[in-house]
């Protein structure tokens, strides 16, 4: 009797035995949708699904198998698949379908979660771009598809999907229901009580010098369509979960150590004291995040990362600077009430106690992935960053010539103020007639002997202003050529080009002058303004990294009295540092160029699709609590 | 009177003699069976004299070493009017014959081609150069219309003995490239180090006299610029006054045993006023933006602001600017990165004209489709199949009515590698990616001629 206990004892622990997971065998994952506890992945590159089983136990987590077990589950759907969406009910429940969409044979894959299979597949009009959908009181689901019709034209088109039972017999067919106009929404997202559909239109501006894309809310009840400006053309889009903050707010990122900041958040529920912490509400909905697509930015112009859109606040929806990250942000996931416990609980950022309550997971194309607080955009400081400085002051000669510095210019390094988060790490330049760093060696033509013409140039953005000299290549005779009037695409001259036949569609490059001549530029930000001998410069661009309004100017100085012998190109350089480390975990060391994220409540994680990796794709598993400082538990990977 | 036996020895040592000169089988010429394109690979877009339809040469690389030589061939489209569909069908044409008008033999393991056009000289004649990758020269060919000659010695067809060496140190030569009367090769150095061991490569760049192909000047971007690592040269582009170079990944391994793979940023920028001047190469870190480990063809855009740059590990275009930045240099600023159909190789840019952003052509050889990039949308937007296996060059062309009429958008030429043919795909509206067809397909099938006969495809006369 004891040997056959022996013996089943010996064979349950057998059966009990953790499995070697599964390799997930993805092919360059560009895409990810959860339903329920089961994340689907696309396989983009071999035009199928994985399904990612998220299961409470992280031993247990990986990819689904096959009917046999020693195979991943494969789910073939539609050529290509670039995007995903799960169908939802108002409050968030998981419906009967994952849909697949294909940019390149233009067709919408319906998969049905309980089969793991894709049961249909819908033609659809023009290039489709992105994909949400909304499950149906009848068991079935509403799906959006963005679309591009061609000549620039957008559309929302809907797909009414049947229940699972009655797909087999359906007829499905897309209807172009909402006209966009000029539009190219590579971006959708539902509101949480399902009466508005956020669209983010990617289209850049015209030739003609019309608006670049932006933010599209379409009220799908019949109430119209809106247009929001948000700094740049528009990818993805995400409205924000419920969440509750207990405790105190990241809403200042602190350099030294010192007593928990202030919230400087909006709230819905007000905050509360209760046993002595604070309490602030934020419903679901109540902010959107906007990526803006840094390939879509005007010439000369930084416009991407991510915006935070405050659609609650008093006045209509409110909309700060874009939120950078180093590298390219290529997504934007959020957290509600993720719970962040660093290594002595609390997450301490700089001295500072507190609860992010909306936390943003940023994937760059670097491969890192950062992090950033929901309510207002910021990104939390590494606490080892120094704080702000300017350093390194050099003279430079003018162009073509050295020249000892007589003095005359800023002394940047004593008397300039450069505010936490101003401005990146790069190099400074004030520079007496210096040349505008977009319009170098510029392409254009000369409609006539006082017009130029180069319609991507926006000239009073990029700093044109009357007085400016216009220079051309050498051997041209242009020494008299001034700027009259700066208009978005050409400027005017008077007196006119002396020479136009020796520029017959050459280049051109533009020196600032006039009342103004010191040209403030950095080698990352581009162009910061232009300033007077003894005159106050204040800068009016966006920070690298978004801070409260409080602060003032990312950049202020007094001018000195300016050279004693100007010289074009004569001036000083600076080395100037924010002060702001953005905290980052890696993706994992096989990781590259990350795609999608999305964010798991059910296993508080953050997941990441890495088309990149060098397996052929991974899923990177990224707990919250890796923004705490001195983490110790890493990232997971799934290949 | 000479004994007999004296004769046929004469004649049979001449006749060795001959051999040994031009050993192996010669490709097929026009109108013989199986002419066409063999493991096609480079191709260029030339415009006629007479403002017709104009002409486009091919690249047949010889990969398998079938025949003793590669060769360019001229295609006339004016002569394919009528064979090439009007519009798109369901199918695309599917047309046997090549219409190769006129060809001549280059080097074996030819790569992509630079189009020359000499000061002076009008936009139909041009010279094509193409780098043979065994003996590692550089063939150059003139062209005007059908008349297709050796550009050093137009009284052979057989450009591979005139063809420039690229000196005895230089390895896998694979791009060329023209910059002002200047034609640069990229490839590899090997300092071979230990002796016999293949190591210790170098990335390389030679510069030839694009007129007559003297003045060899080989660059090999070693030590002191020691950041670049042992990557073939394989993307170039010219920015300014600065080179640029795409480091291809070998997949090797360091003295040490370290992946080659994973060393470097595979971009740096050579000036071109010191080209020959140790220090002058840079490395271009682009690895706090965006991890790239293989770069492959670039190009900038048409309105020279930004440089497409095809990478494998993953398949992506990532988009750099490169306007100016302070000191006058390129920004490098990597401002997006769009994910591609596995194999991206090649690309061409397609204007759309001032003020507006291109359209990018880029051949997927492992998926064998054609991306189109949109770059106002920042997405990839089509994916062309119907091209053959293993698509690889791509060239622009205008779009024509039958009496010669300048249509709206494009039409795009490409070689398959895998199979052999050239498709024509048109690309009416640069506004709606889906427009975008195979018109058709030339040239038979190389796969007809695997020496196992069930191997052969289906339609194959041989089969």
């Amino acid at each position: 009797m004891k040997r056959f206990a022996a013996i089943a004892a010996l064979v349950m622990a057998g059966c009990s035995a953790p499995t070697a997971p599964l390799p997930g065998d993805l092919q360059g994952p560009e895409a990810l949708a959860l339903s329920g506890d089961e994340l689907y992945v696309a396989s983009t590159n071999s035009d199928e699904l994985r399904v990612l089983e998220l299961t409470s136990d992280p031993r247990t987590r990986g990819f689904a198998s096959a009917p046999n077990p020693i195979y991943v589950l494969s789910i073939p759907v539609v050529t290509r698949p670039i995007a995903l969406a799960a169908d939802t009910d108002g409050q968030g429940h998981a419906g009967p379908y994952v849909f697949s969409l294909s940019s390149v044979s233009a067709r919408l894959g319906i998969v049905v979660t309980q089969d793991k299979k894709e049961e249909a597949e819908v033609a659809l009009p023009g290039t489709p771009l992105s994909v949400a959908a909304r499950s149906t009181e009848a068991g079935g689901a509403r799906v959006y598809i963005g679309l591009a019709l061609g000549d620039q034209q957008g559309a929302v088109a809907t797909v009414d999907v049947p229940a699972p039972g009655e797909l087999a017999a359906a007829s499905l067919a897309p209807t172009v229901a909402y006209p966009l106009g000029r539009a190219a929404p590579a971006g959708l997202d539902l509101s949480p009580d399902g009466s508005t559909l956020a669209i983010g239109d990617r289209l850049v501006g015209a030739a003609d010098g019309g608006p670049a894309g932006g933010l599209i809310f379409l009220q799908l009840d019949g109430g119209g369509m809106s247009r929001l400006e948000v700094g740049g053309p528009v990818g993805r889009v995400v409205y924000s979960p419920a969440a509750t903050r207990i405790g105190e707010a990241c809403g200042v990122i602190e350099v030294d150590a010192g007593p928990p900041a202030d919230a400087g958040a909006d709230s819905d529920g007000g905050a509360e004291a209760d046993a002595g912490l604070a309490v602030e509400s934020f419903e679901a909905g109540h902010f959107l995040y906007a990526l803006v697509e840094s390939t879509g930015c005007p010439l000369g112009e930084r416009c991407g990362g991510i915006q935070v859109v405050d659609l609650d606040a008093d006045g209509g929806p409110s909309v700060g600077h874009p939120l950078q990250v180093p590298g390219i942000a290529t997504d934007v996931a959020v957290a509600g009430s993720a719970a962040v416990d660093g290594p002595s609980g609390d997450l301490v950022l700089g001295g500072a106690n507190c609860n992010p309550t909306l936390l943003l997971a940023v994937p760059s194309a670097n491969s890192a992935v950062y992090f950033a607080d929901g309510t207002n955009g910021q990104v939390f400081n590494a606490p080892s960053s120094p704080g702000p400085s300017i350093s390194s002051e050099q003279f430079i000669g003018p162009d073509g010539g050295p020249q000892a510095d007589a003095g005359g210019g800023p002394d940047l390094v004593d008397n300039g103020v450069l505010a936490l988060g101003g401005l990146a790490a790069q190099t400074l330049v004030i520079q007496y007639e210096g040349l505008l760093p977009a319009l170098v060696n510029r392409t254009a033509t000369l409609s006539a002997a006082d017009t130029l013409v180069d319609p991507a140039a926006d000239f009073p953005a990029l700093g044109v202003q009357a007085g400016d000299l216009l220079e051309l290549p050498q051997g041209c005779s242009n020494t008299a050529a001034v700027v009259a009037d700066a208009q978005p695409g050409s400027l005017t001259f008077a007196p006119a080009v002396a020479d136009p036949g020796c520029f017959s569609g050459g280049t051109y490059s533009v020196r600032v002058a006039g009342s103004e001549p010191y040209l403030v530029a950095g080698s990352v930000a581009g162009y910061l303004g232009r300033v007077a001998p003894g005159g106050t410069f204040t800068s009016t661009t966006a920070y690298a990294y978004p801070q409260p309004a409080s602060q003032g100017p990312a950049l202020s100085f007094q001018m000195g009295a300016g050279l004693s012998n100007p010289a074009p190109g004569a001036g000083w350089t600076y080395t100037v540092f924010g002060g702001v480390t953005p905290l980052a975990t890696p993706g994992g060391p096989n990781a590259i160029r990350p795609a999608q994220a999305i964010w798991a409540p059910s296993v508080g994680r953050f997941y990441v699709a890495y088309p990149g990796s060098a397996l052929g794709g991974q899923i990177s598993e990224i707990a919250p609590e890796l923004i705490a400082p001195g983490a110790t538990n890493s990232v997971v990977e799934y290949q | 009177m000479r004994h007999p036996l004296f004769i046929s020895m004469l004649a049979g040592a001449m006749a060795l003699g001959c051999a040994q000169e031009n050993i192996g089988t010669p490709p097929p010429a026009p109108g013989q069976p199986f002419a066409g394109f063999y493991f096609p690979t480079g191709i260029a877009f030339v415009p006629d004299a007479s403002g017709g339809p104009g002409f486009v040469y091919v690249v047949s690389s010889d990969f398998d070493l079938r025949y003793n030589r590669g060769t360019l061939a001229a295609v006339d489209l004016a002569t394919l009017a009528d064979a090439i569909p009007a519009t798109a069908g369901a199918t695309p044409a599917v047309i046997a014959d090549p219409h190769i008008a006129a060809q001549v033999s280059i080097d074996v393991l030819g790569g992509p081609v630079a189009v020359y056009q000499a000061a002076g000289r009008p936009p139909n004649e041009r010279r094509i150069f193409i780098a043979g990758r065994q003996n590692n020269s550089l063939d150059a060919v003139d062209v005007d219309g059908q008349a297709v000659r050796c550009a050093l010695d137009a009284s052979t067809d057989d450009c591979s003995a005139s063809a420039a060496s690229l000196g005895s140190g230089m390895v896998d030569a694979y791009r060329p490239l023209v910059v002002g009367n200047q034609v640069f090769v990229g490839g590899l150095t090997a300092q071979d180090h230990p002796a016999t061991s293949g190591m210790q490569s170098v990335s390389s760049v030679a510069r030839l006299n694009a007129d007559n192909l003297s003045d060899l000047s080989v660059r090999a971007l070693g030590p002191p610029d020691s950041q670049v690592g042992a990557e073939a040269v394989d993307g170039l582009a010219v920015v300014g006054n600065q080179l640029y170079l795409g480091g291809r990944a070998t997949g090797g391994v360091d003295e040490n045993g370290g992946a080659l793979y994973f060393n470097d940023s595979p971009l740096r920028m050579l000036s071109l006023d010191g080209f020959t001047t140790a220090g002058s190469a840079t490395y271009v870190p682009l690895d706090a933006q965006v991890l790239i480990r293989d770069a492959r063809a670039m190009a900038l855009s048409s309105d020279g602001t930004r440089l497409y740059l095809v990478t494998h590990s993953p398949d992506g275009l990532a988009i750099l600017d490169v306007s100016p930045g302070l000191d006058g240099s390129p920004r490098n600023t990597v401002v997006g990165v769009a994910d591609l159909p596995l194999g991206a190789t090649e690309l061409a840019v397609i204007p759309r004209g001032p003020g507006r952003r291109d359209v990018v052509a880029v051949t997927c050889g492992t998926a064998n489709v054609l991306a189109l990039y949109d770059d106002e949308i920042g997405r990839v937007v089509a994916a062309v199949r119907g091209l053959g296996e293993q698509p690889f060059g791509v060239a622009v062309g205008p779009r024509l009515s039958a009496s010669g009429a300048v249509l709206s958008g494009v039409r795009l030429y490409t070689t398959a590698f895998g199979r052999g043919d050239l498709a024509v795909v048109e690309l009416p509206n640069l506004d709606d990616a889906s427009t975008a067809a195979v018109l058709a397909t030339l040239g038979p099938n190389e796969n007809c001629l695997n020496d196992t006969v069930d191997a052969r495809p289906p339609e194959c006369p041989n089969k």
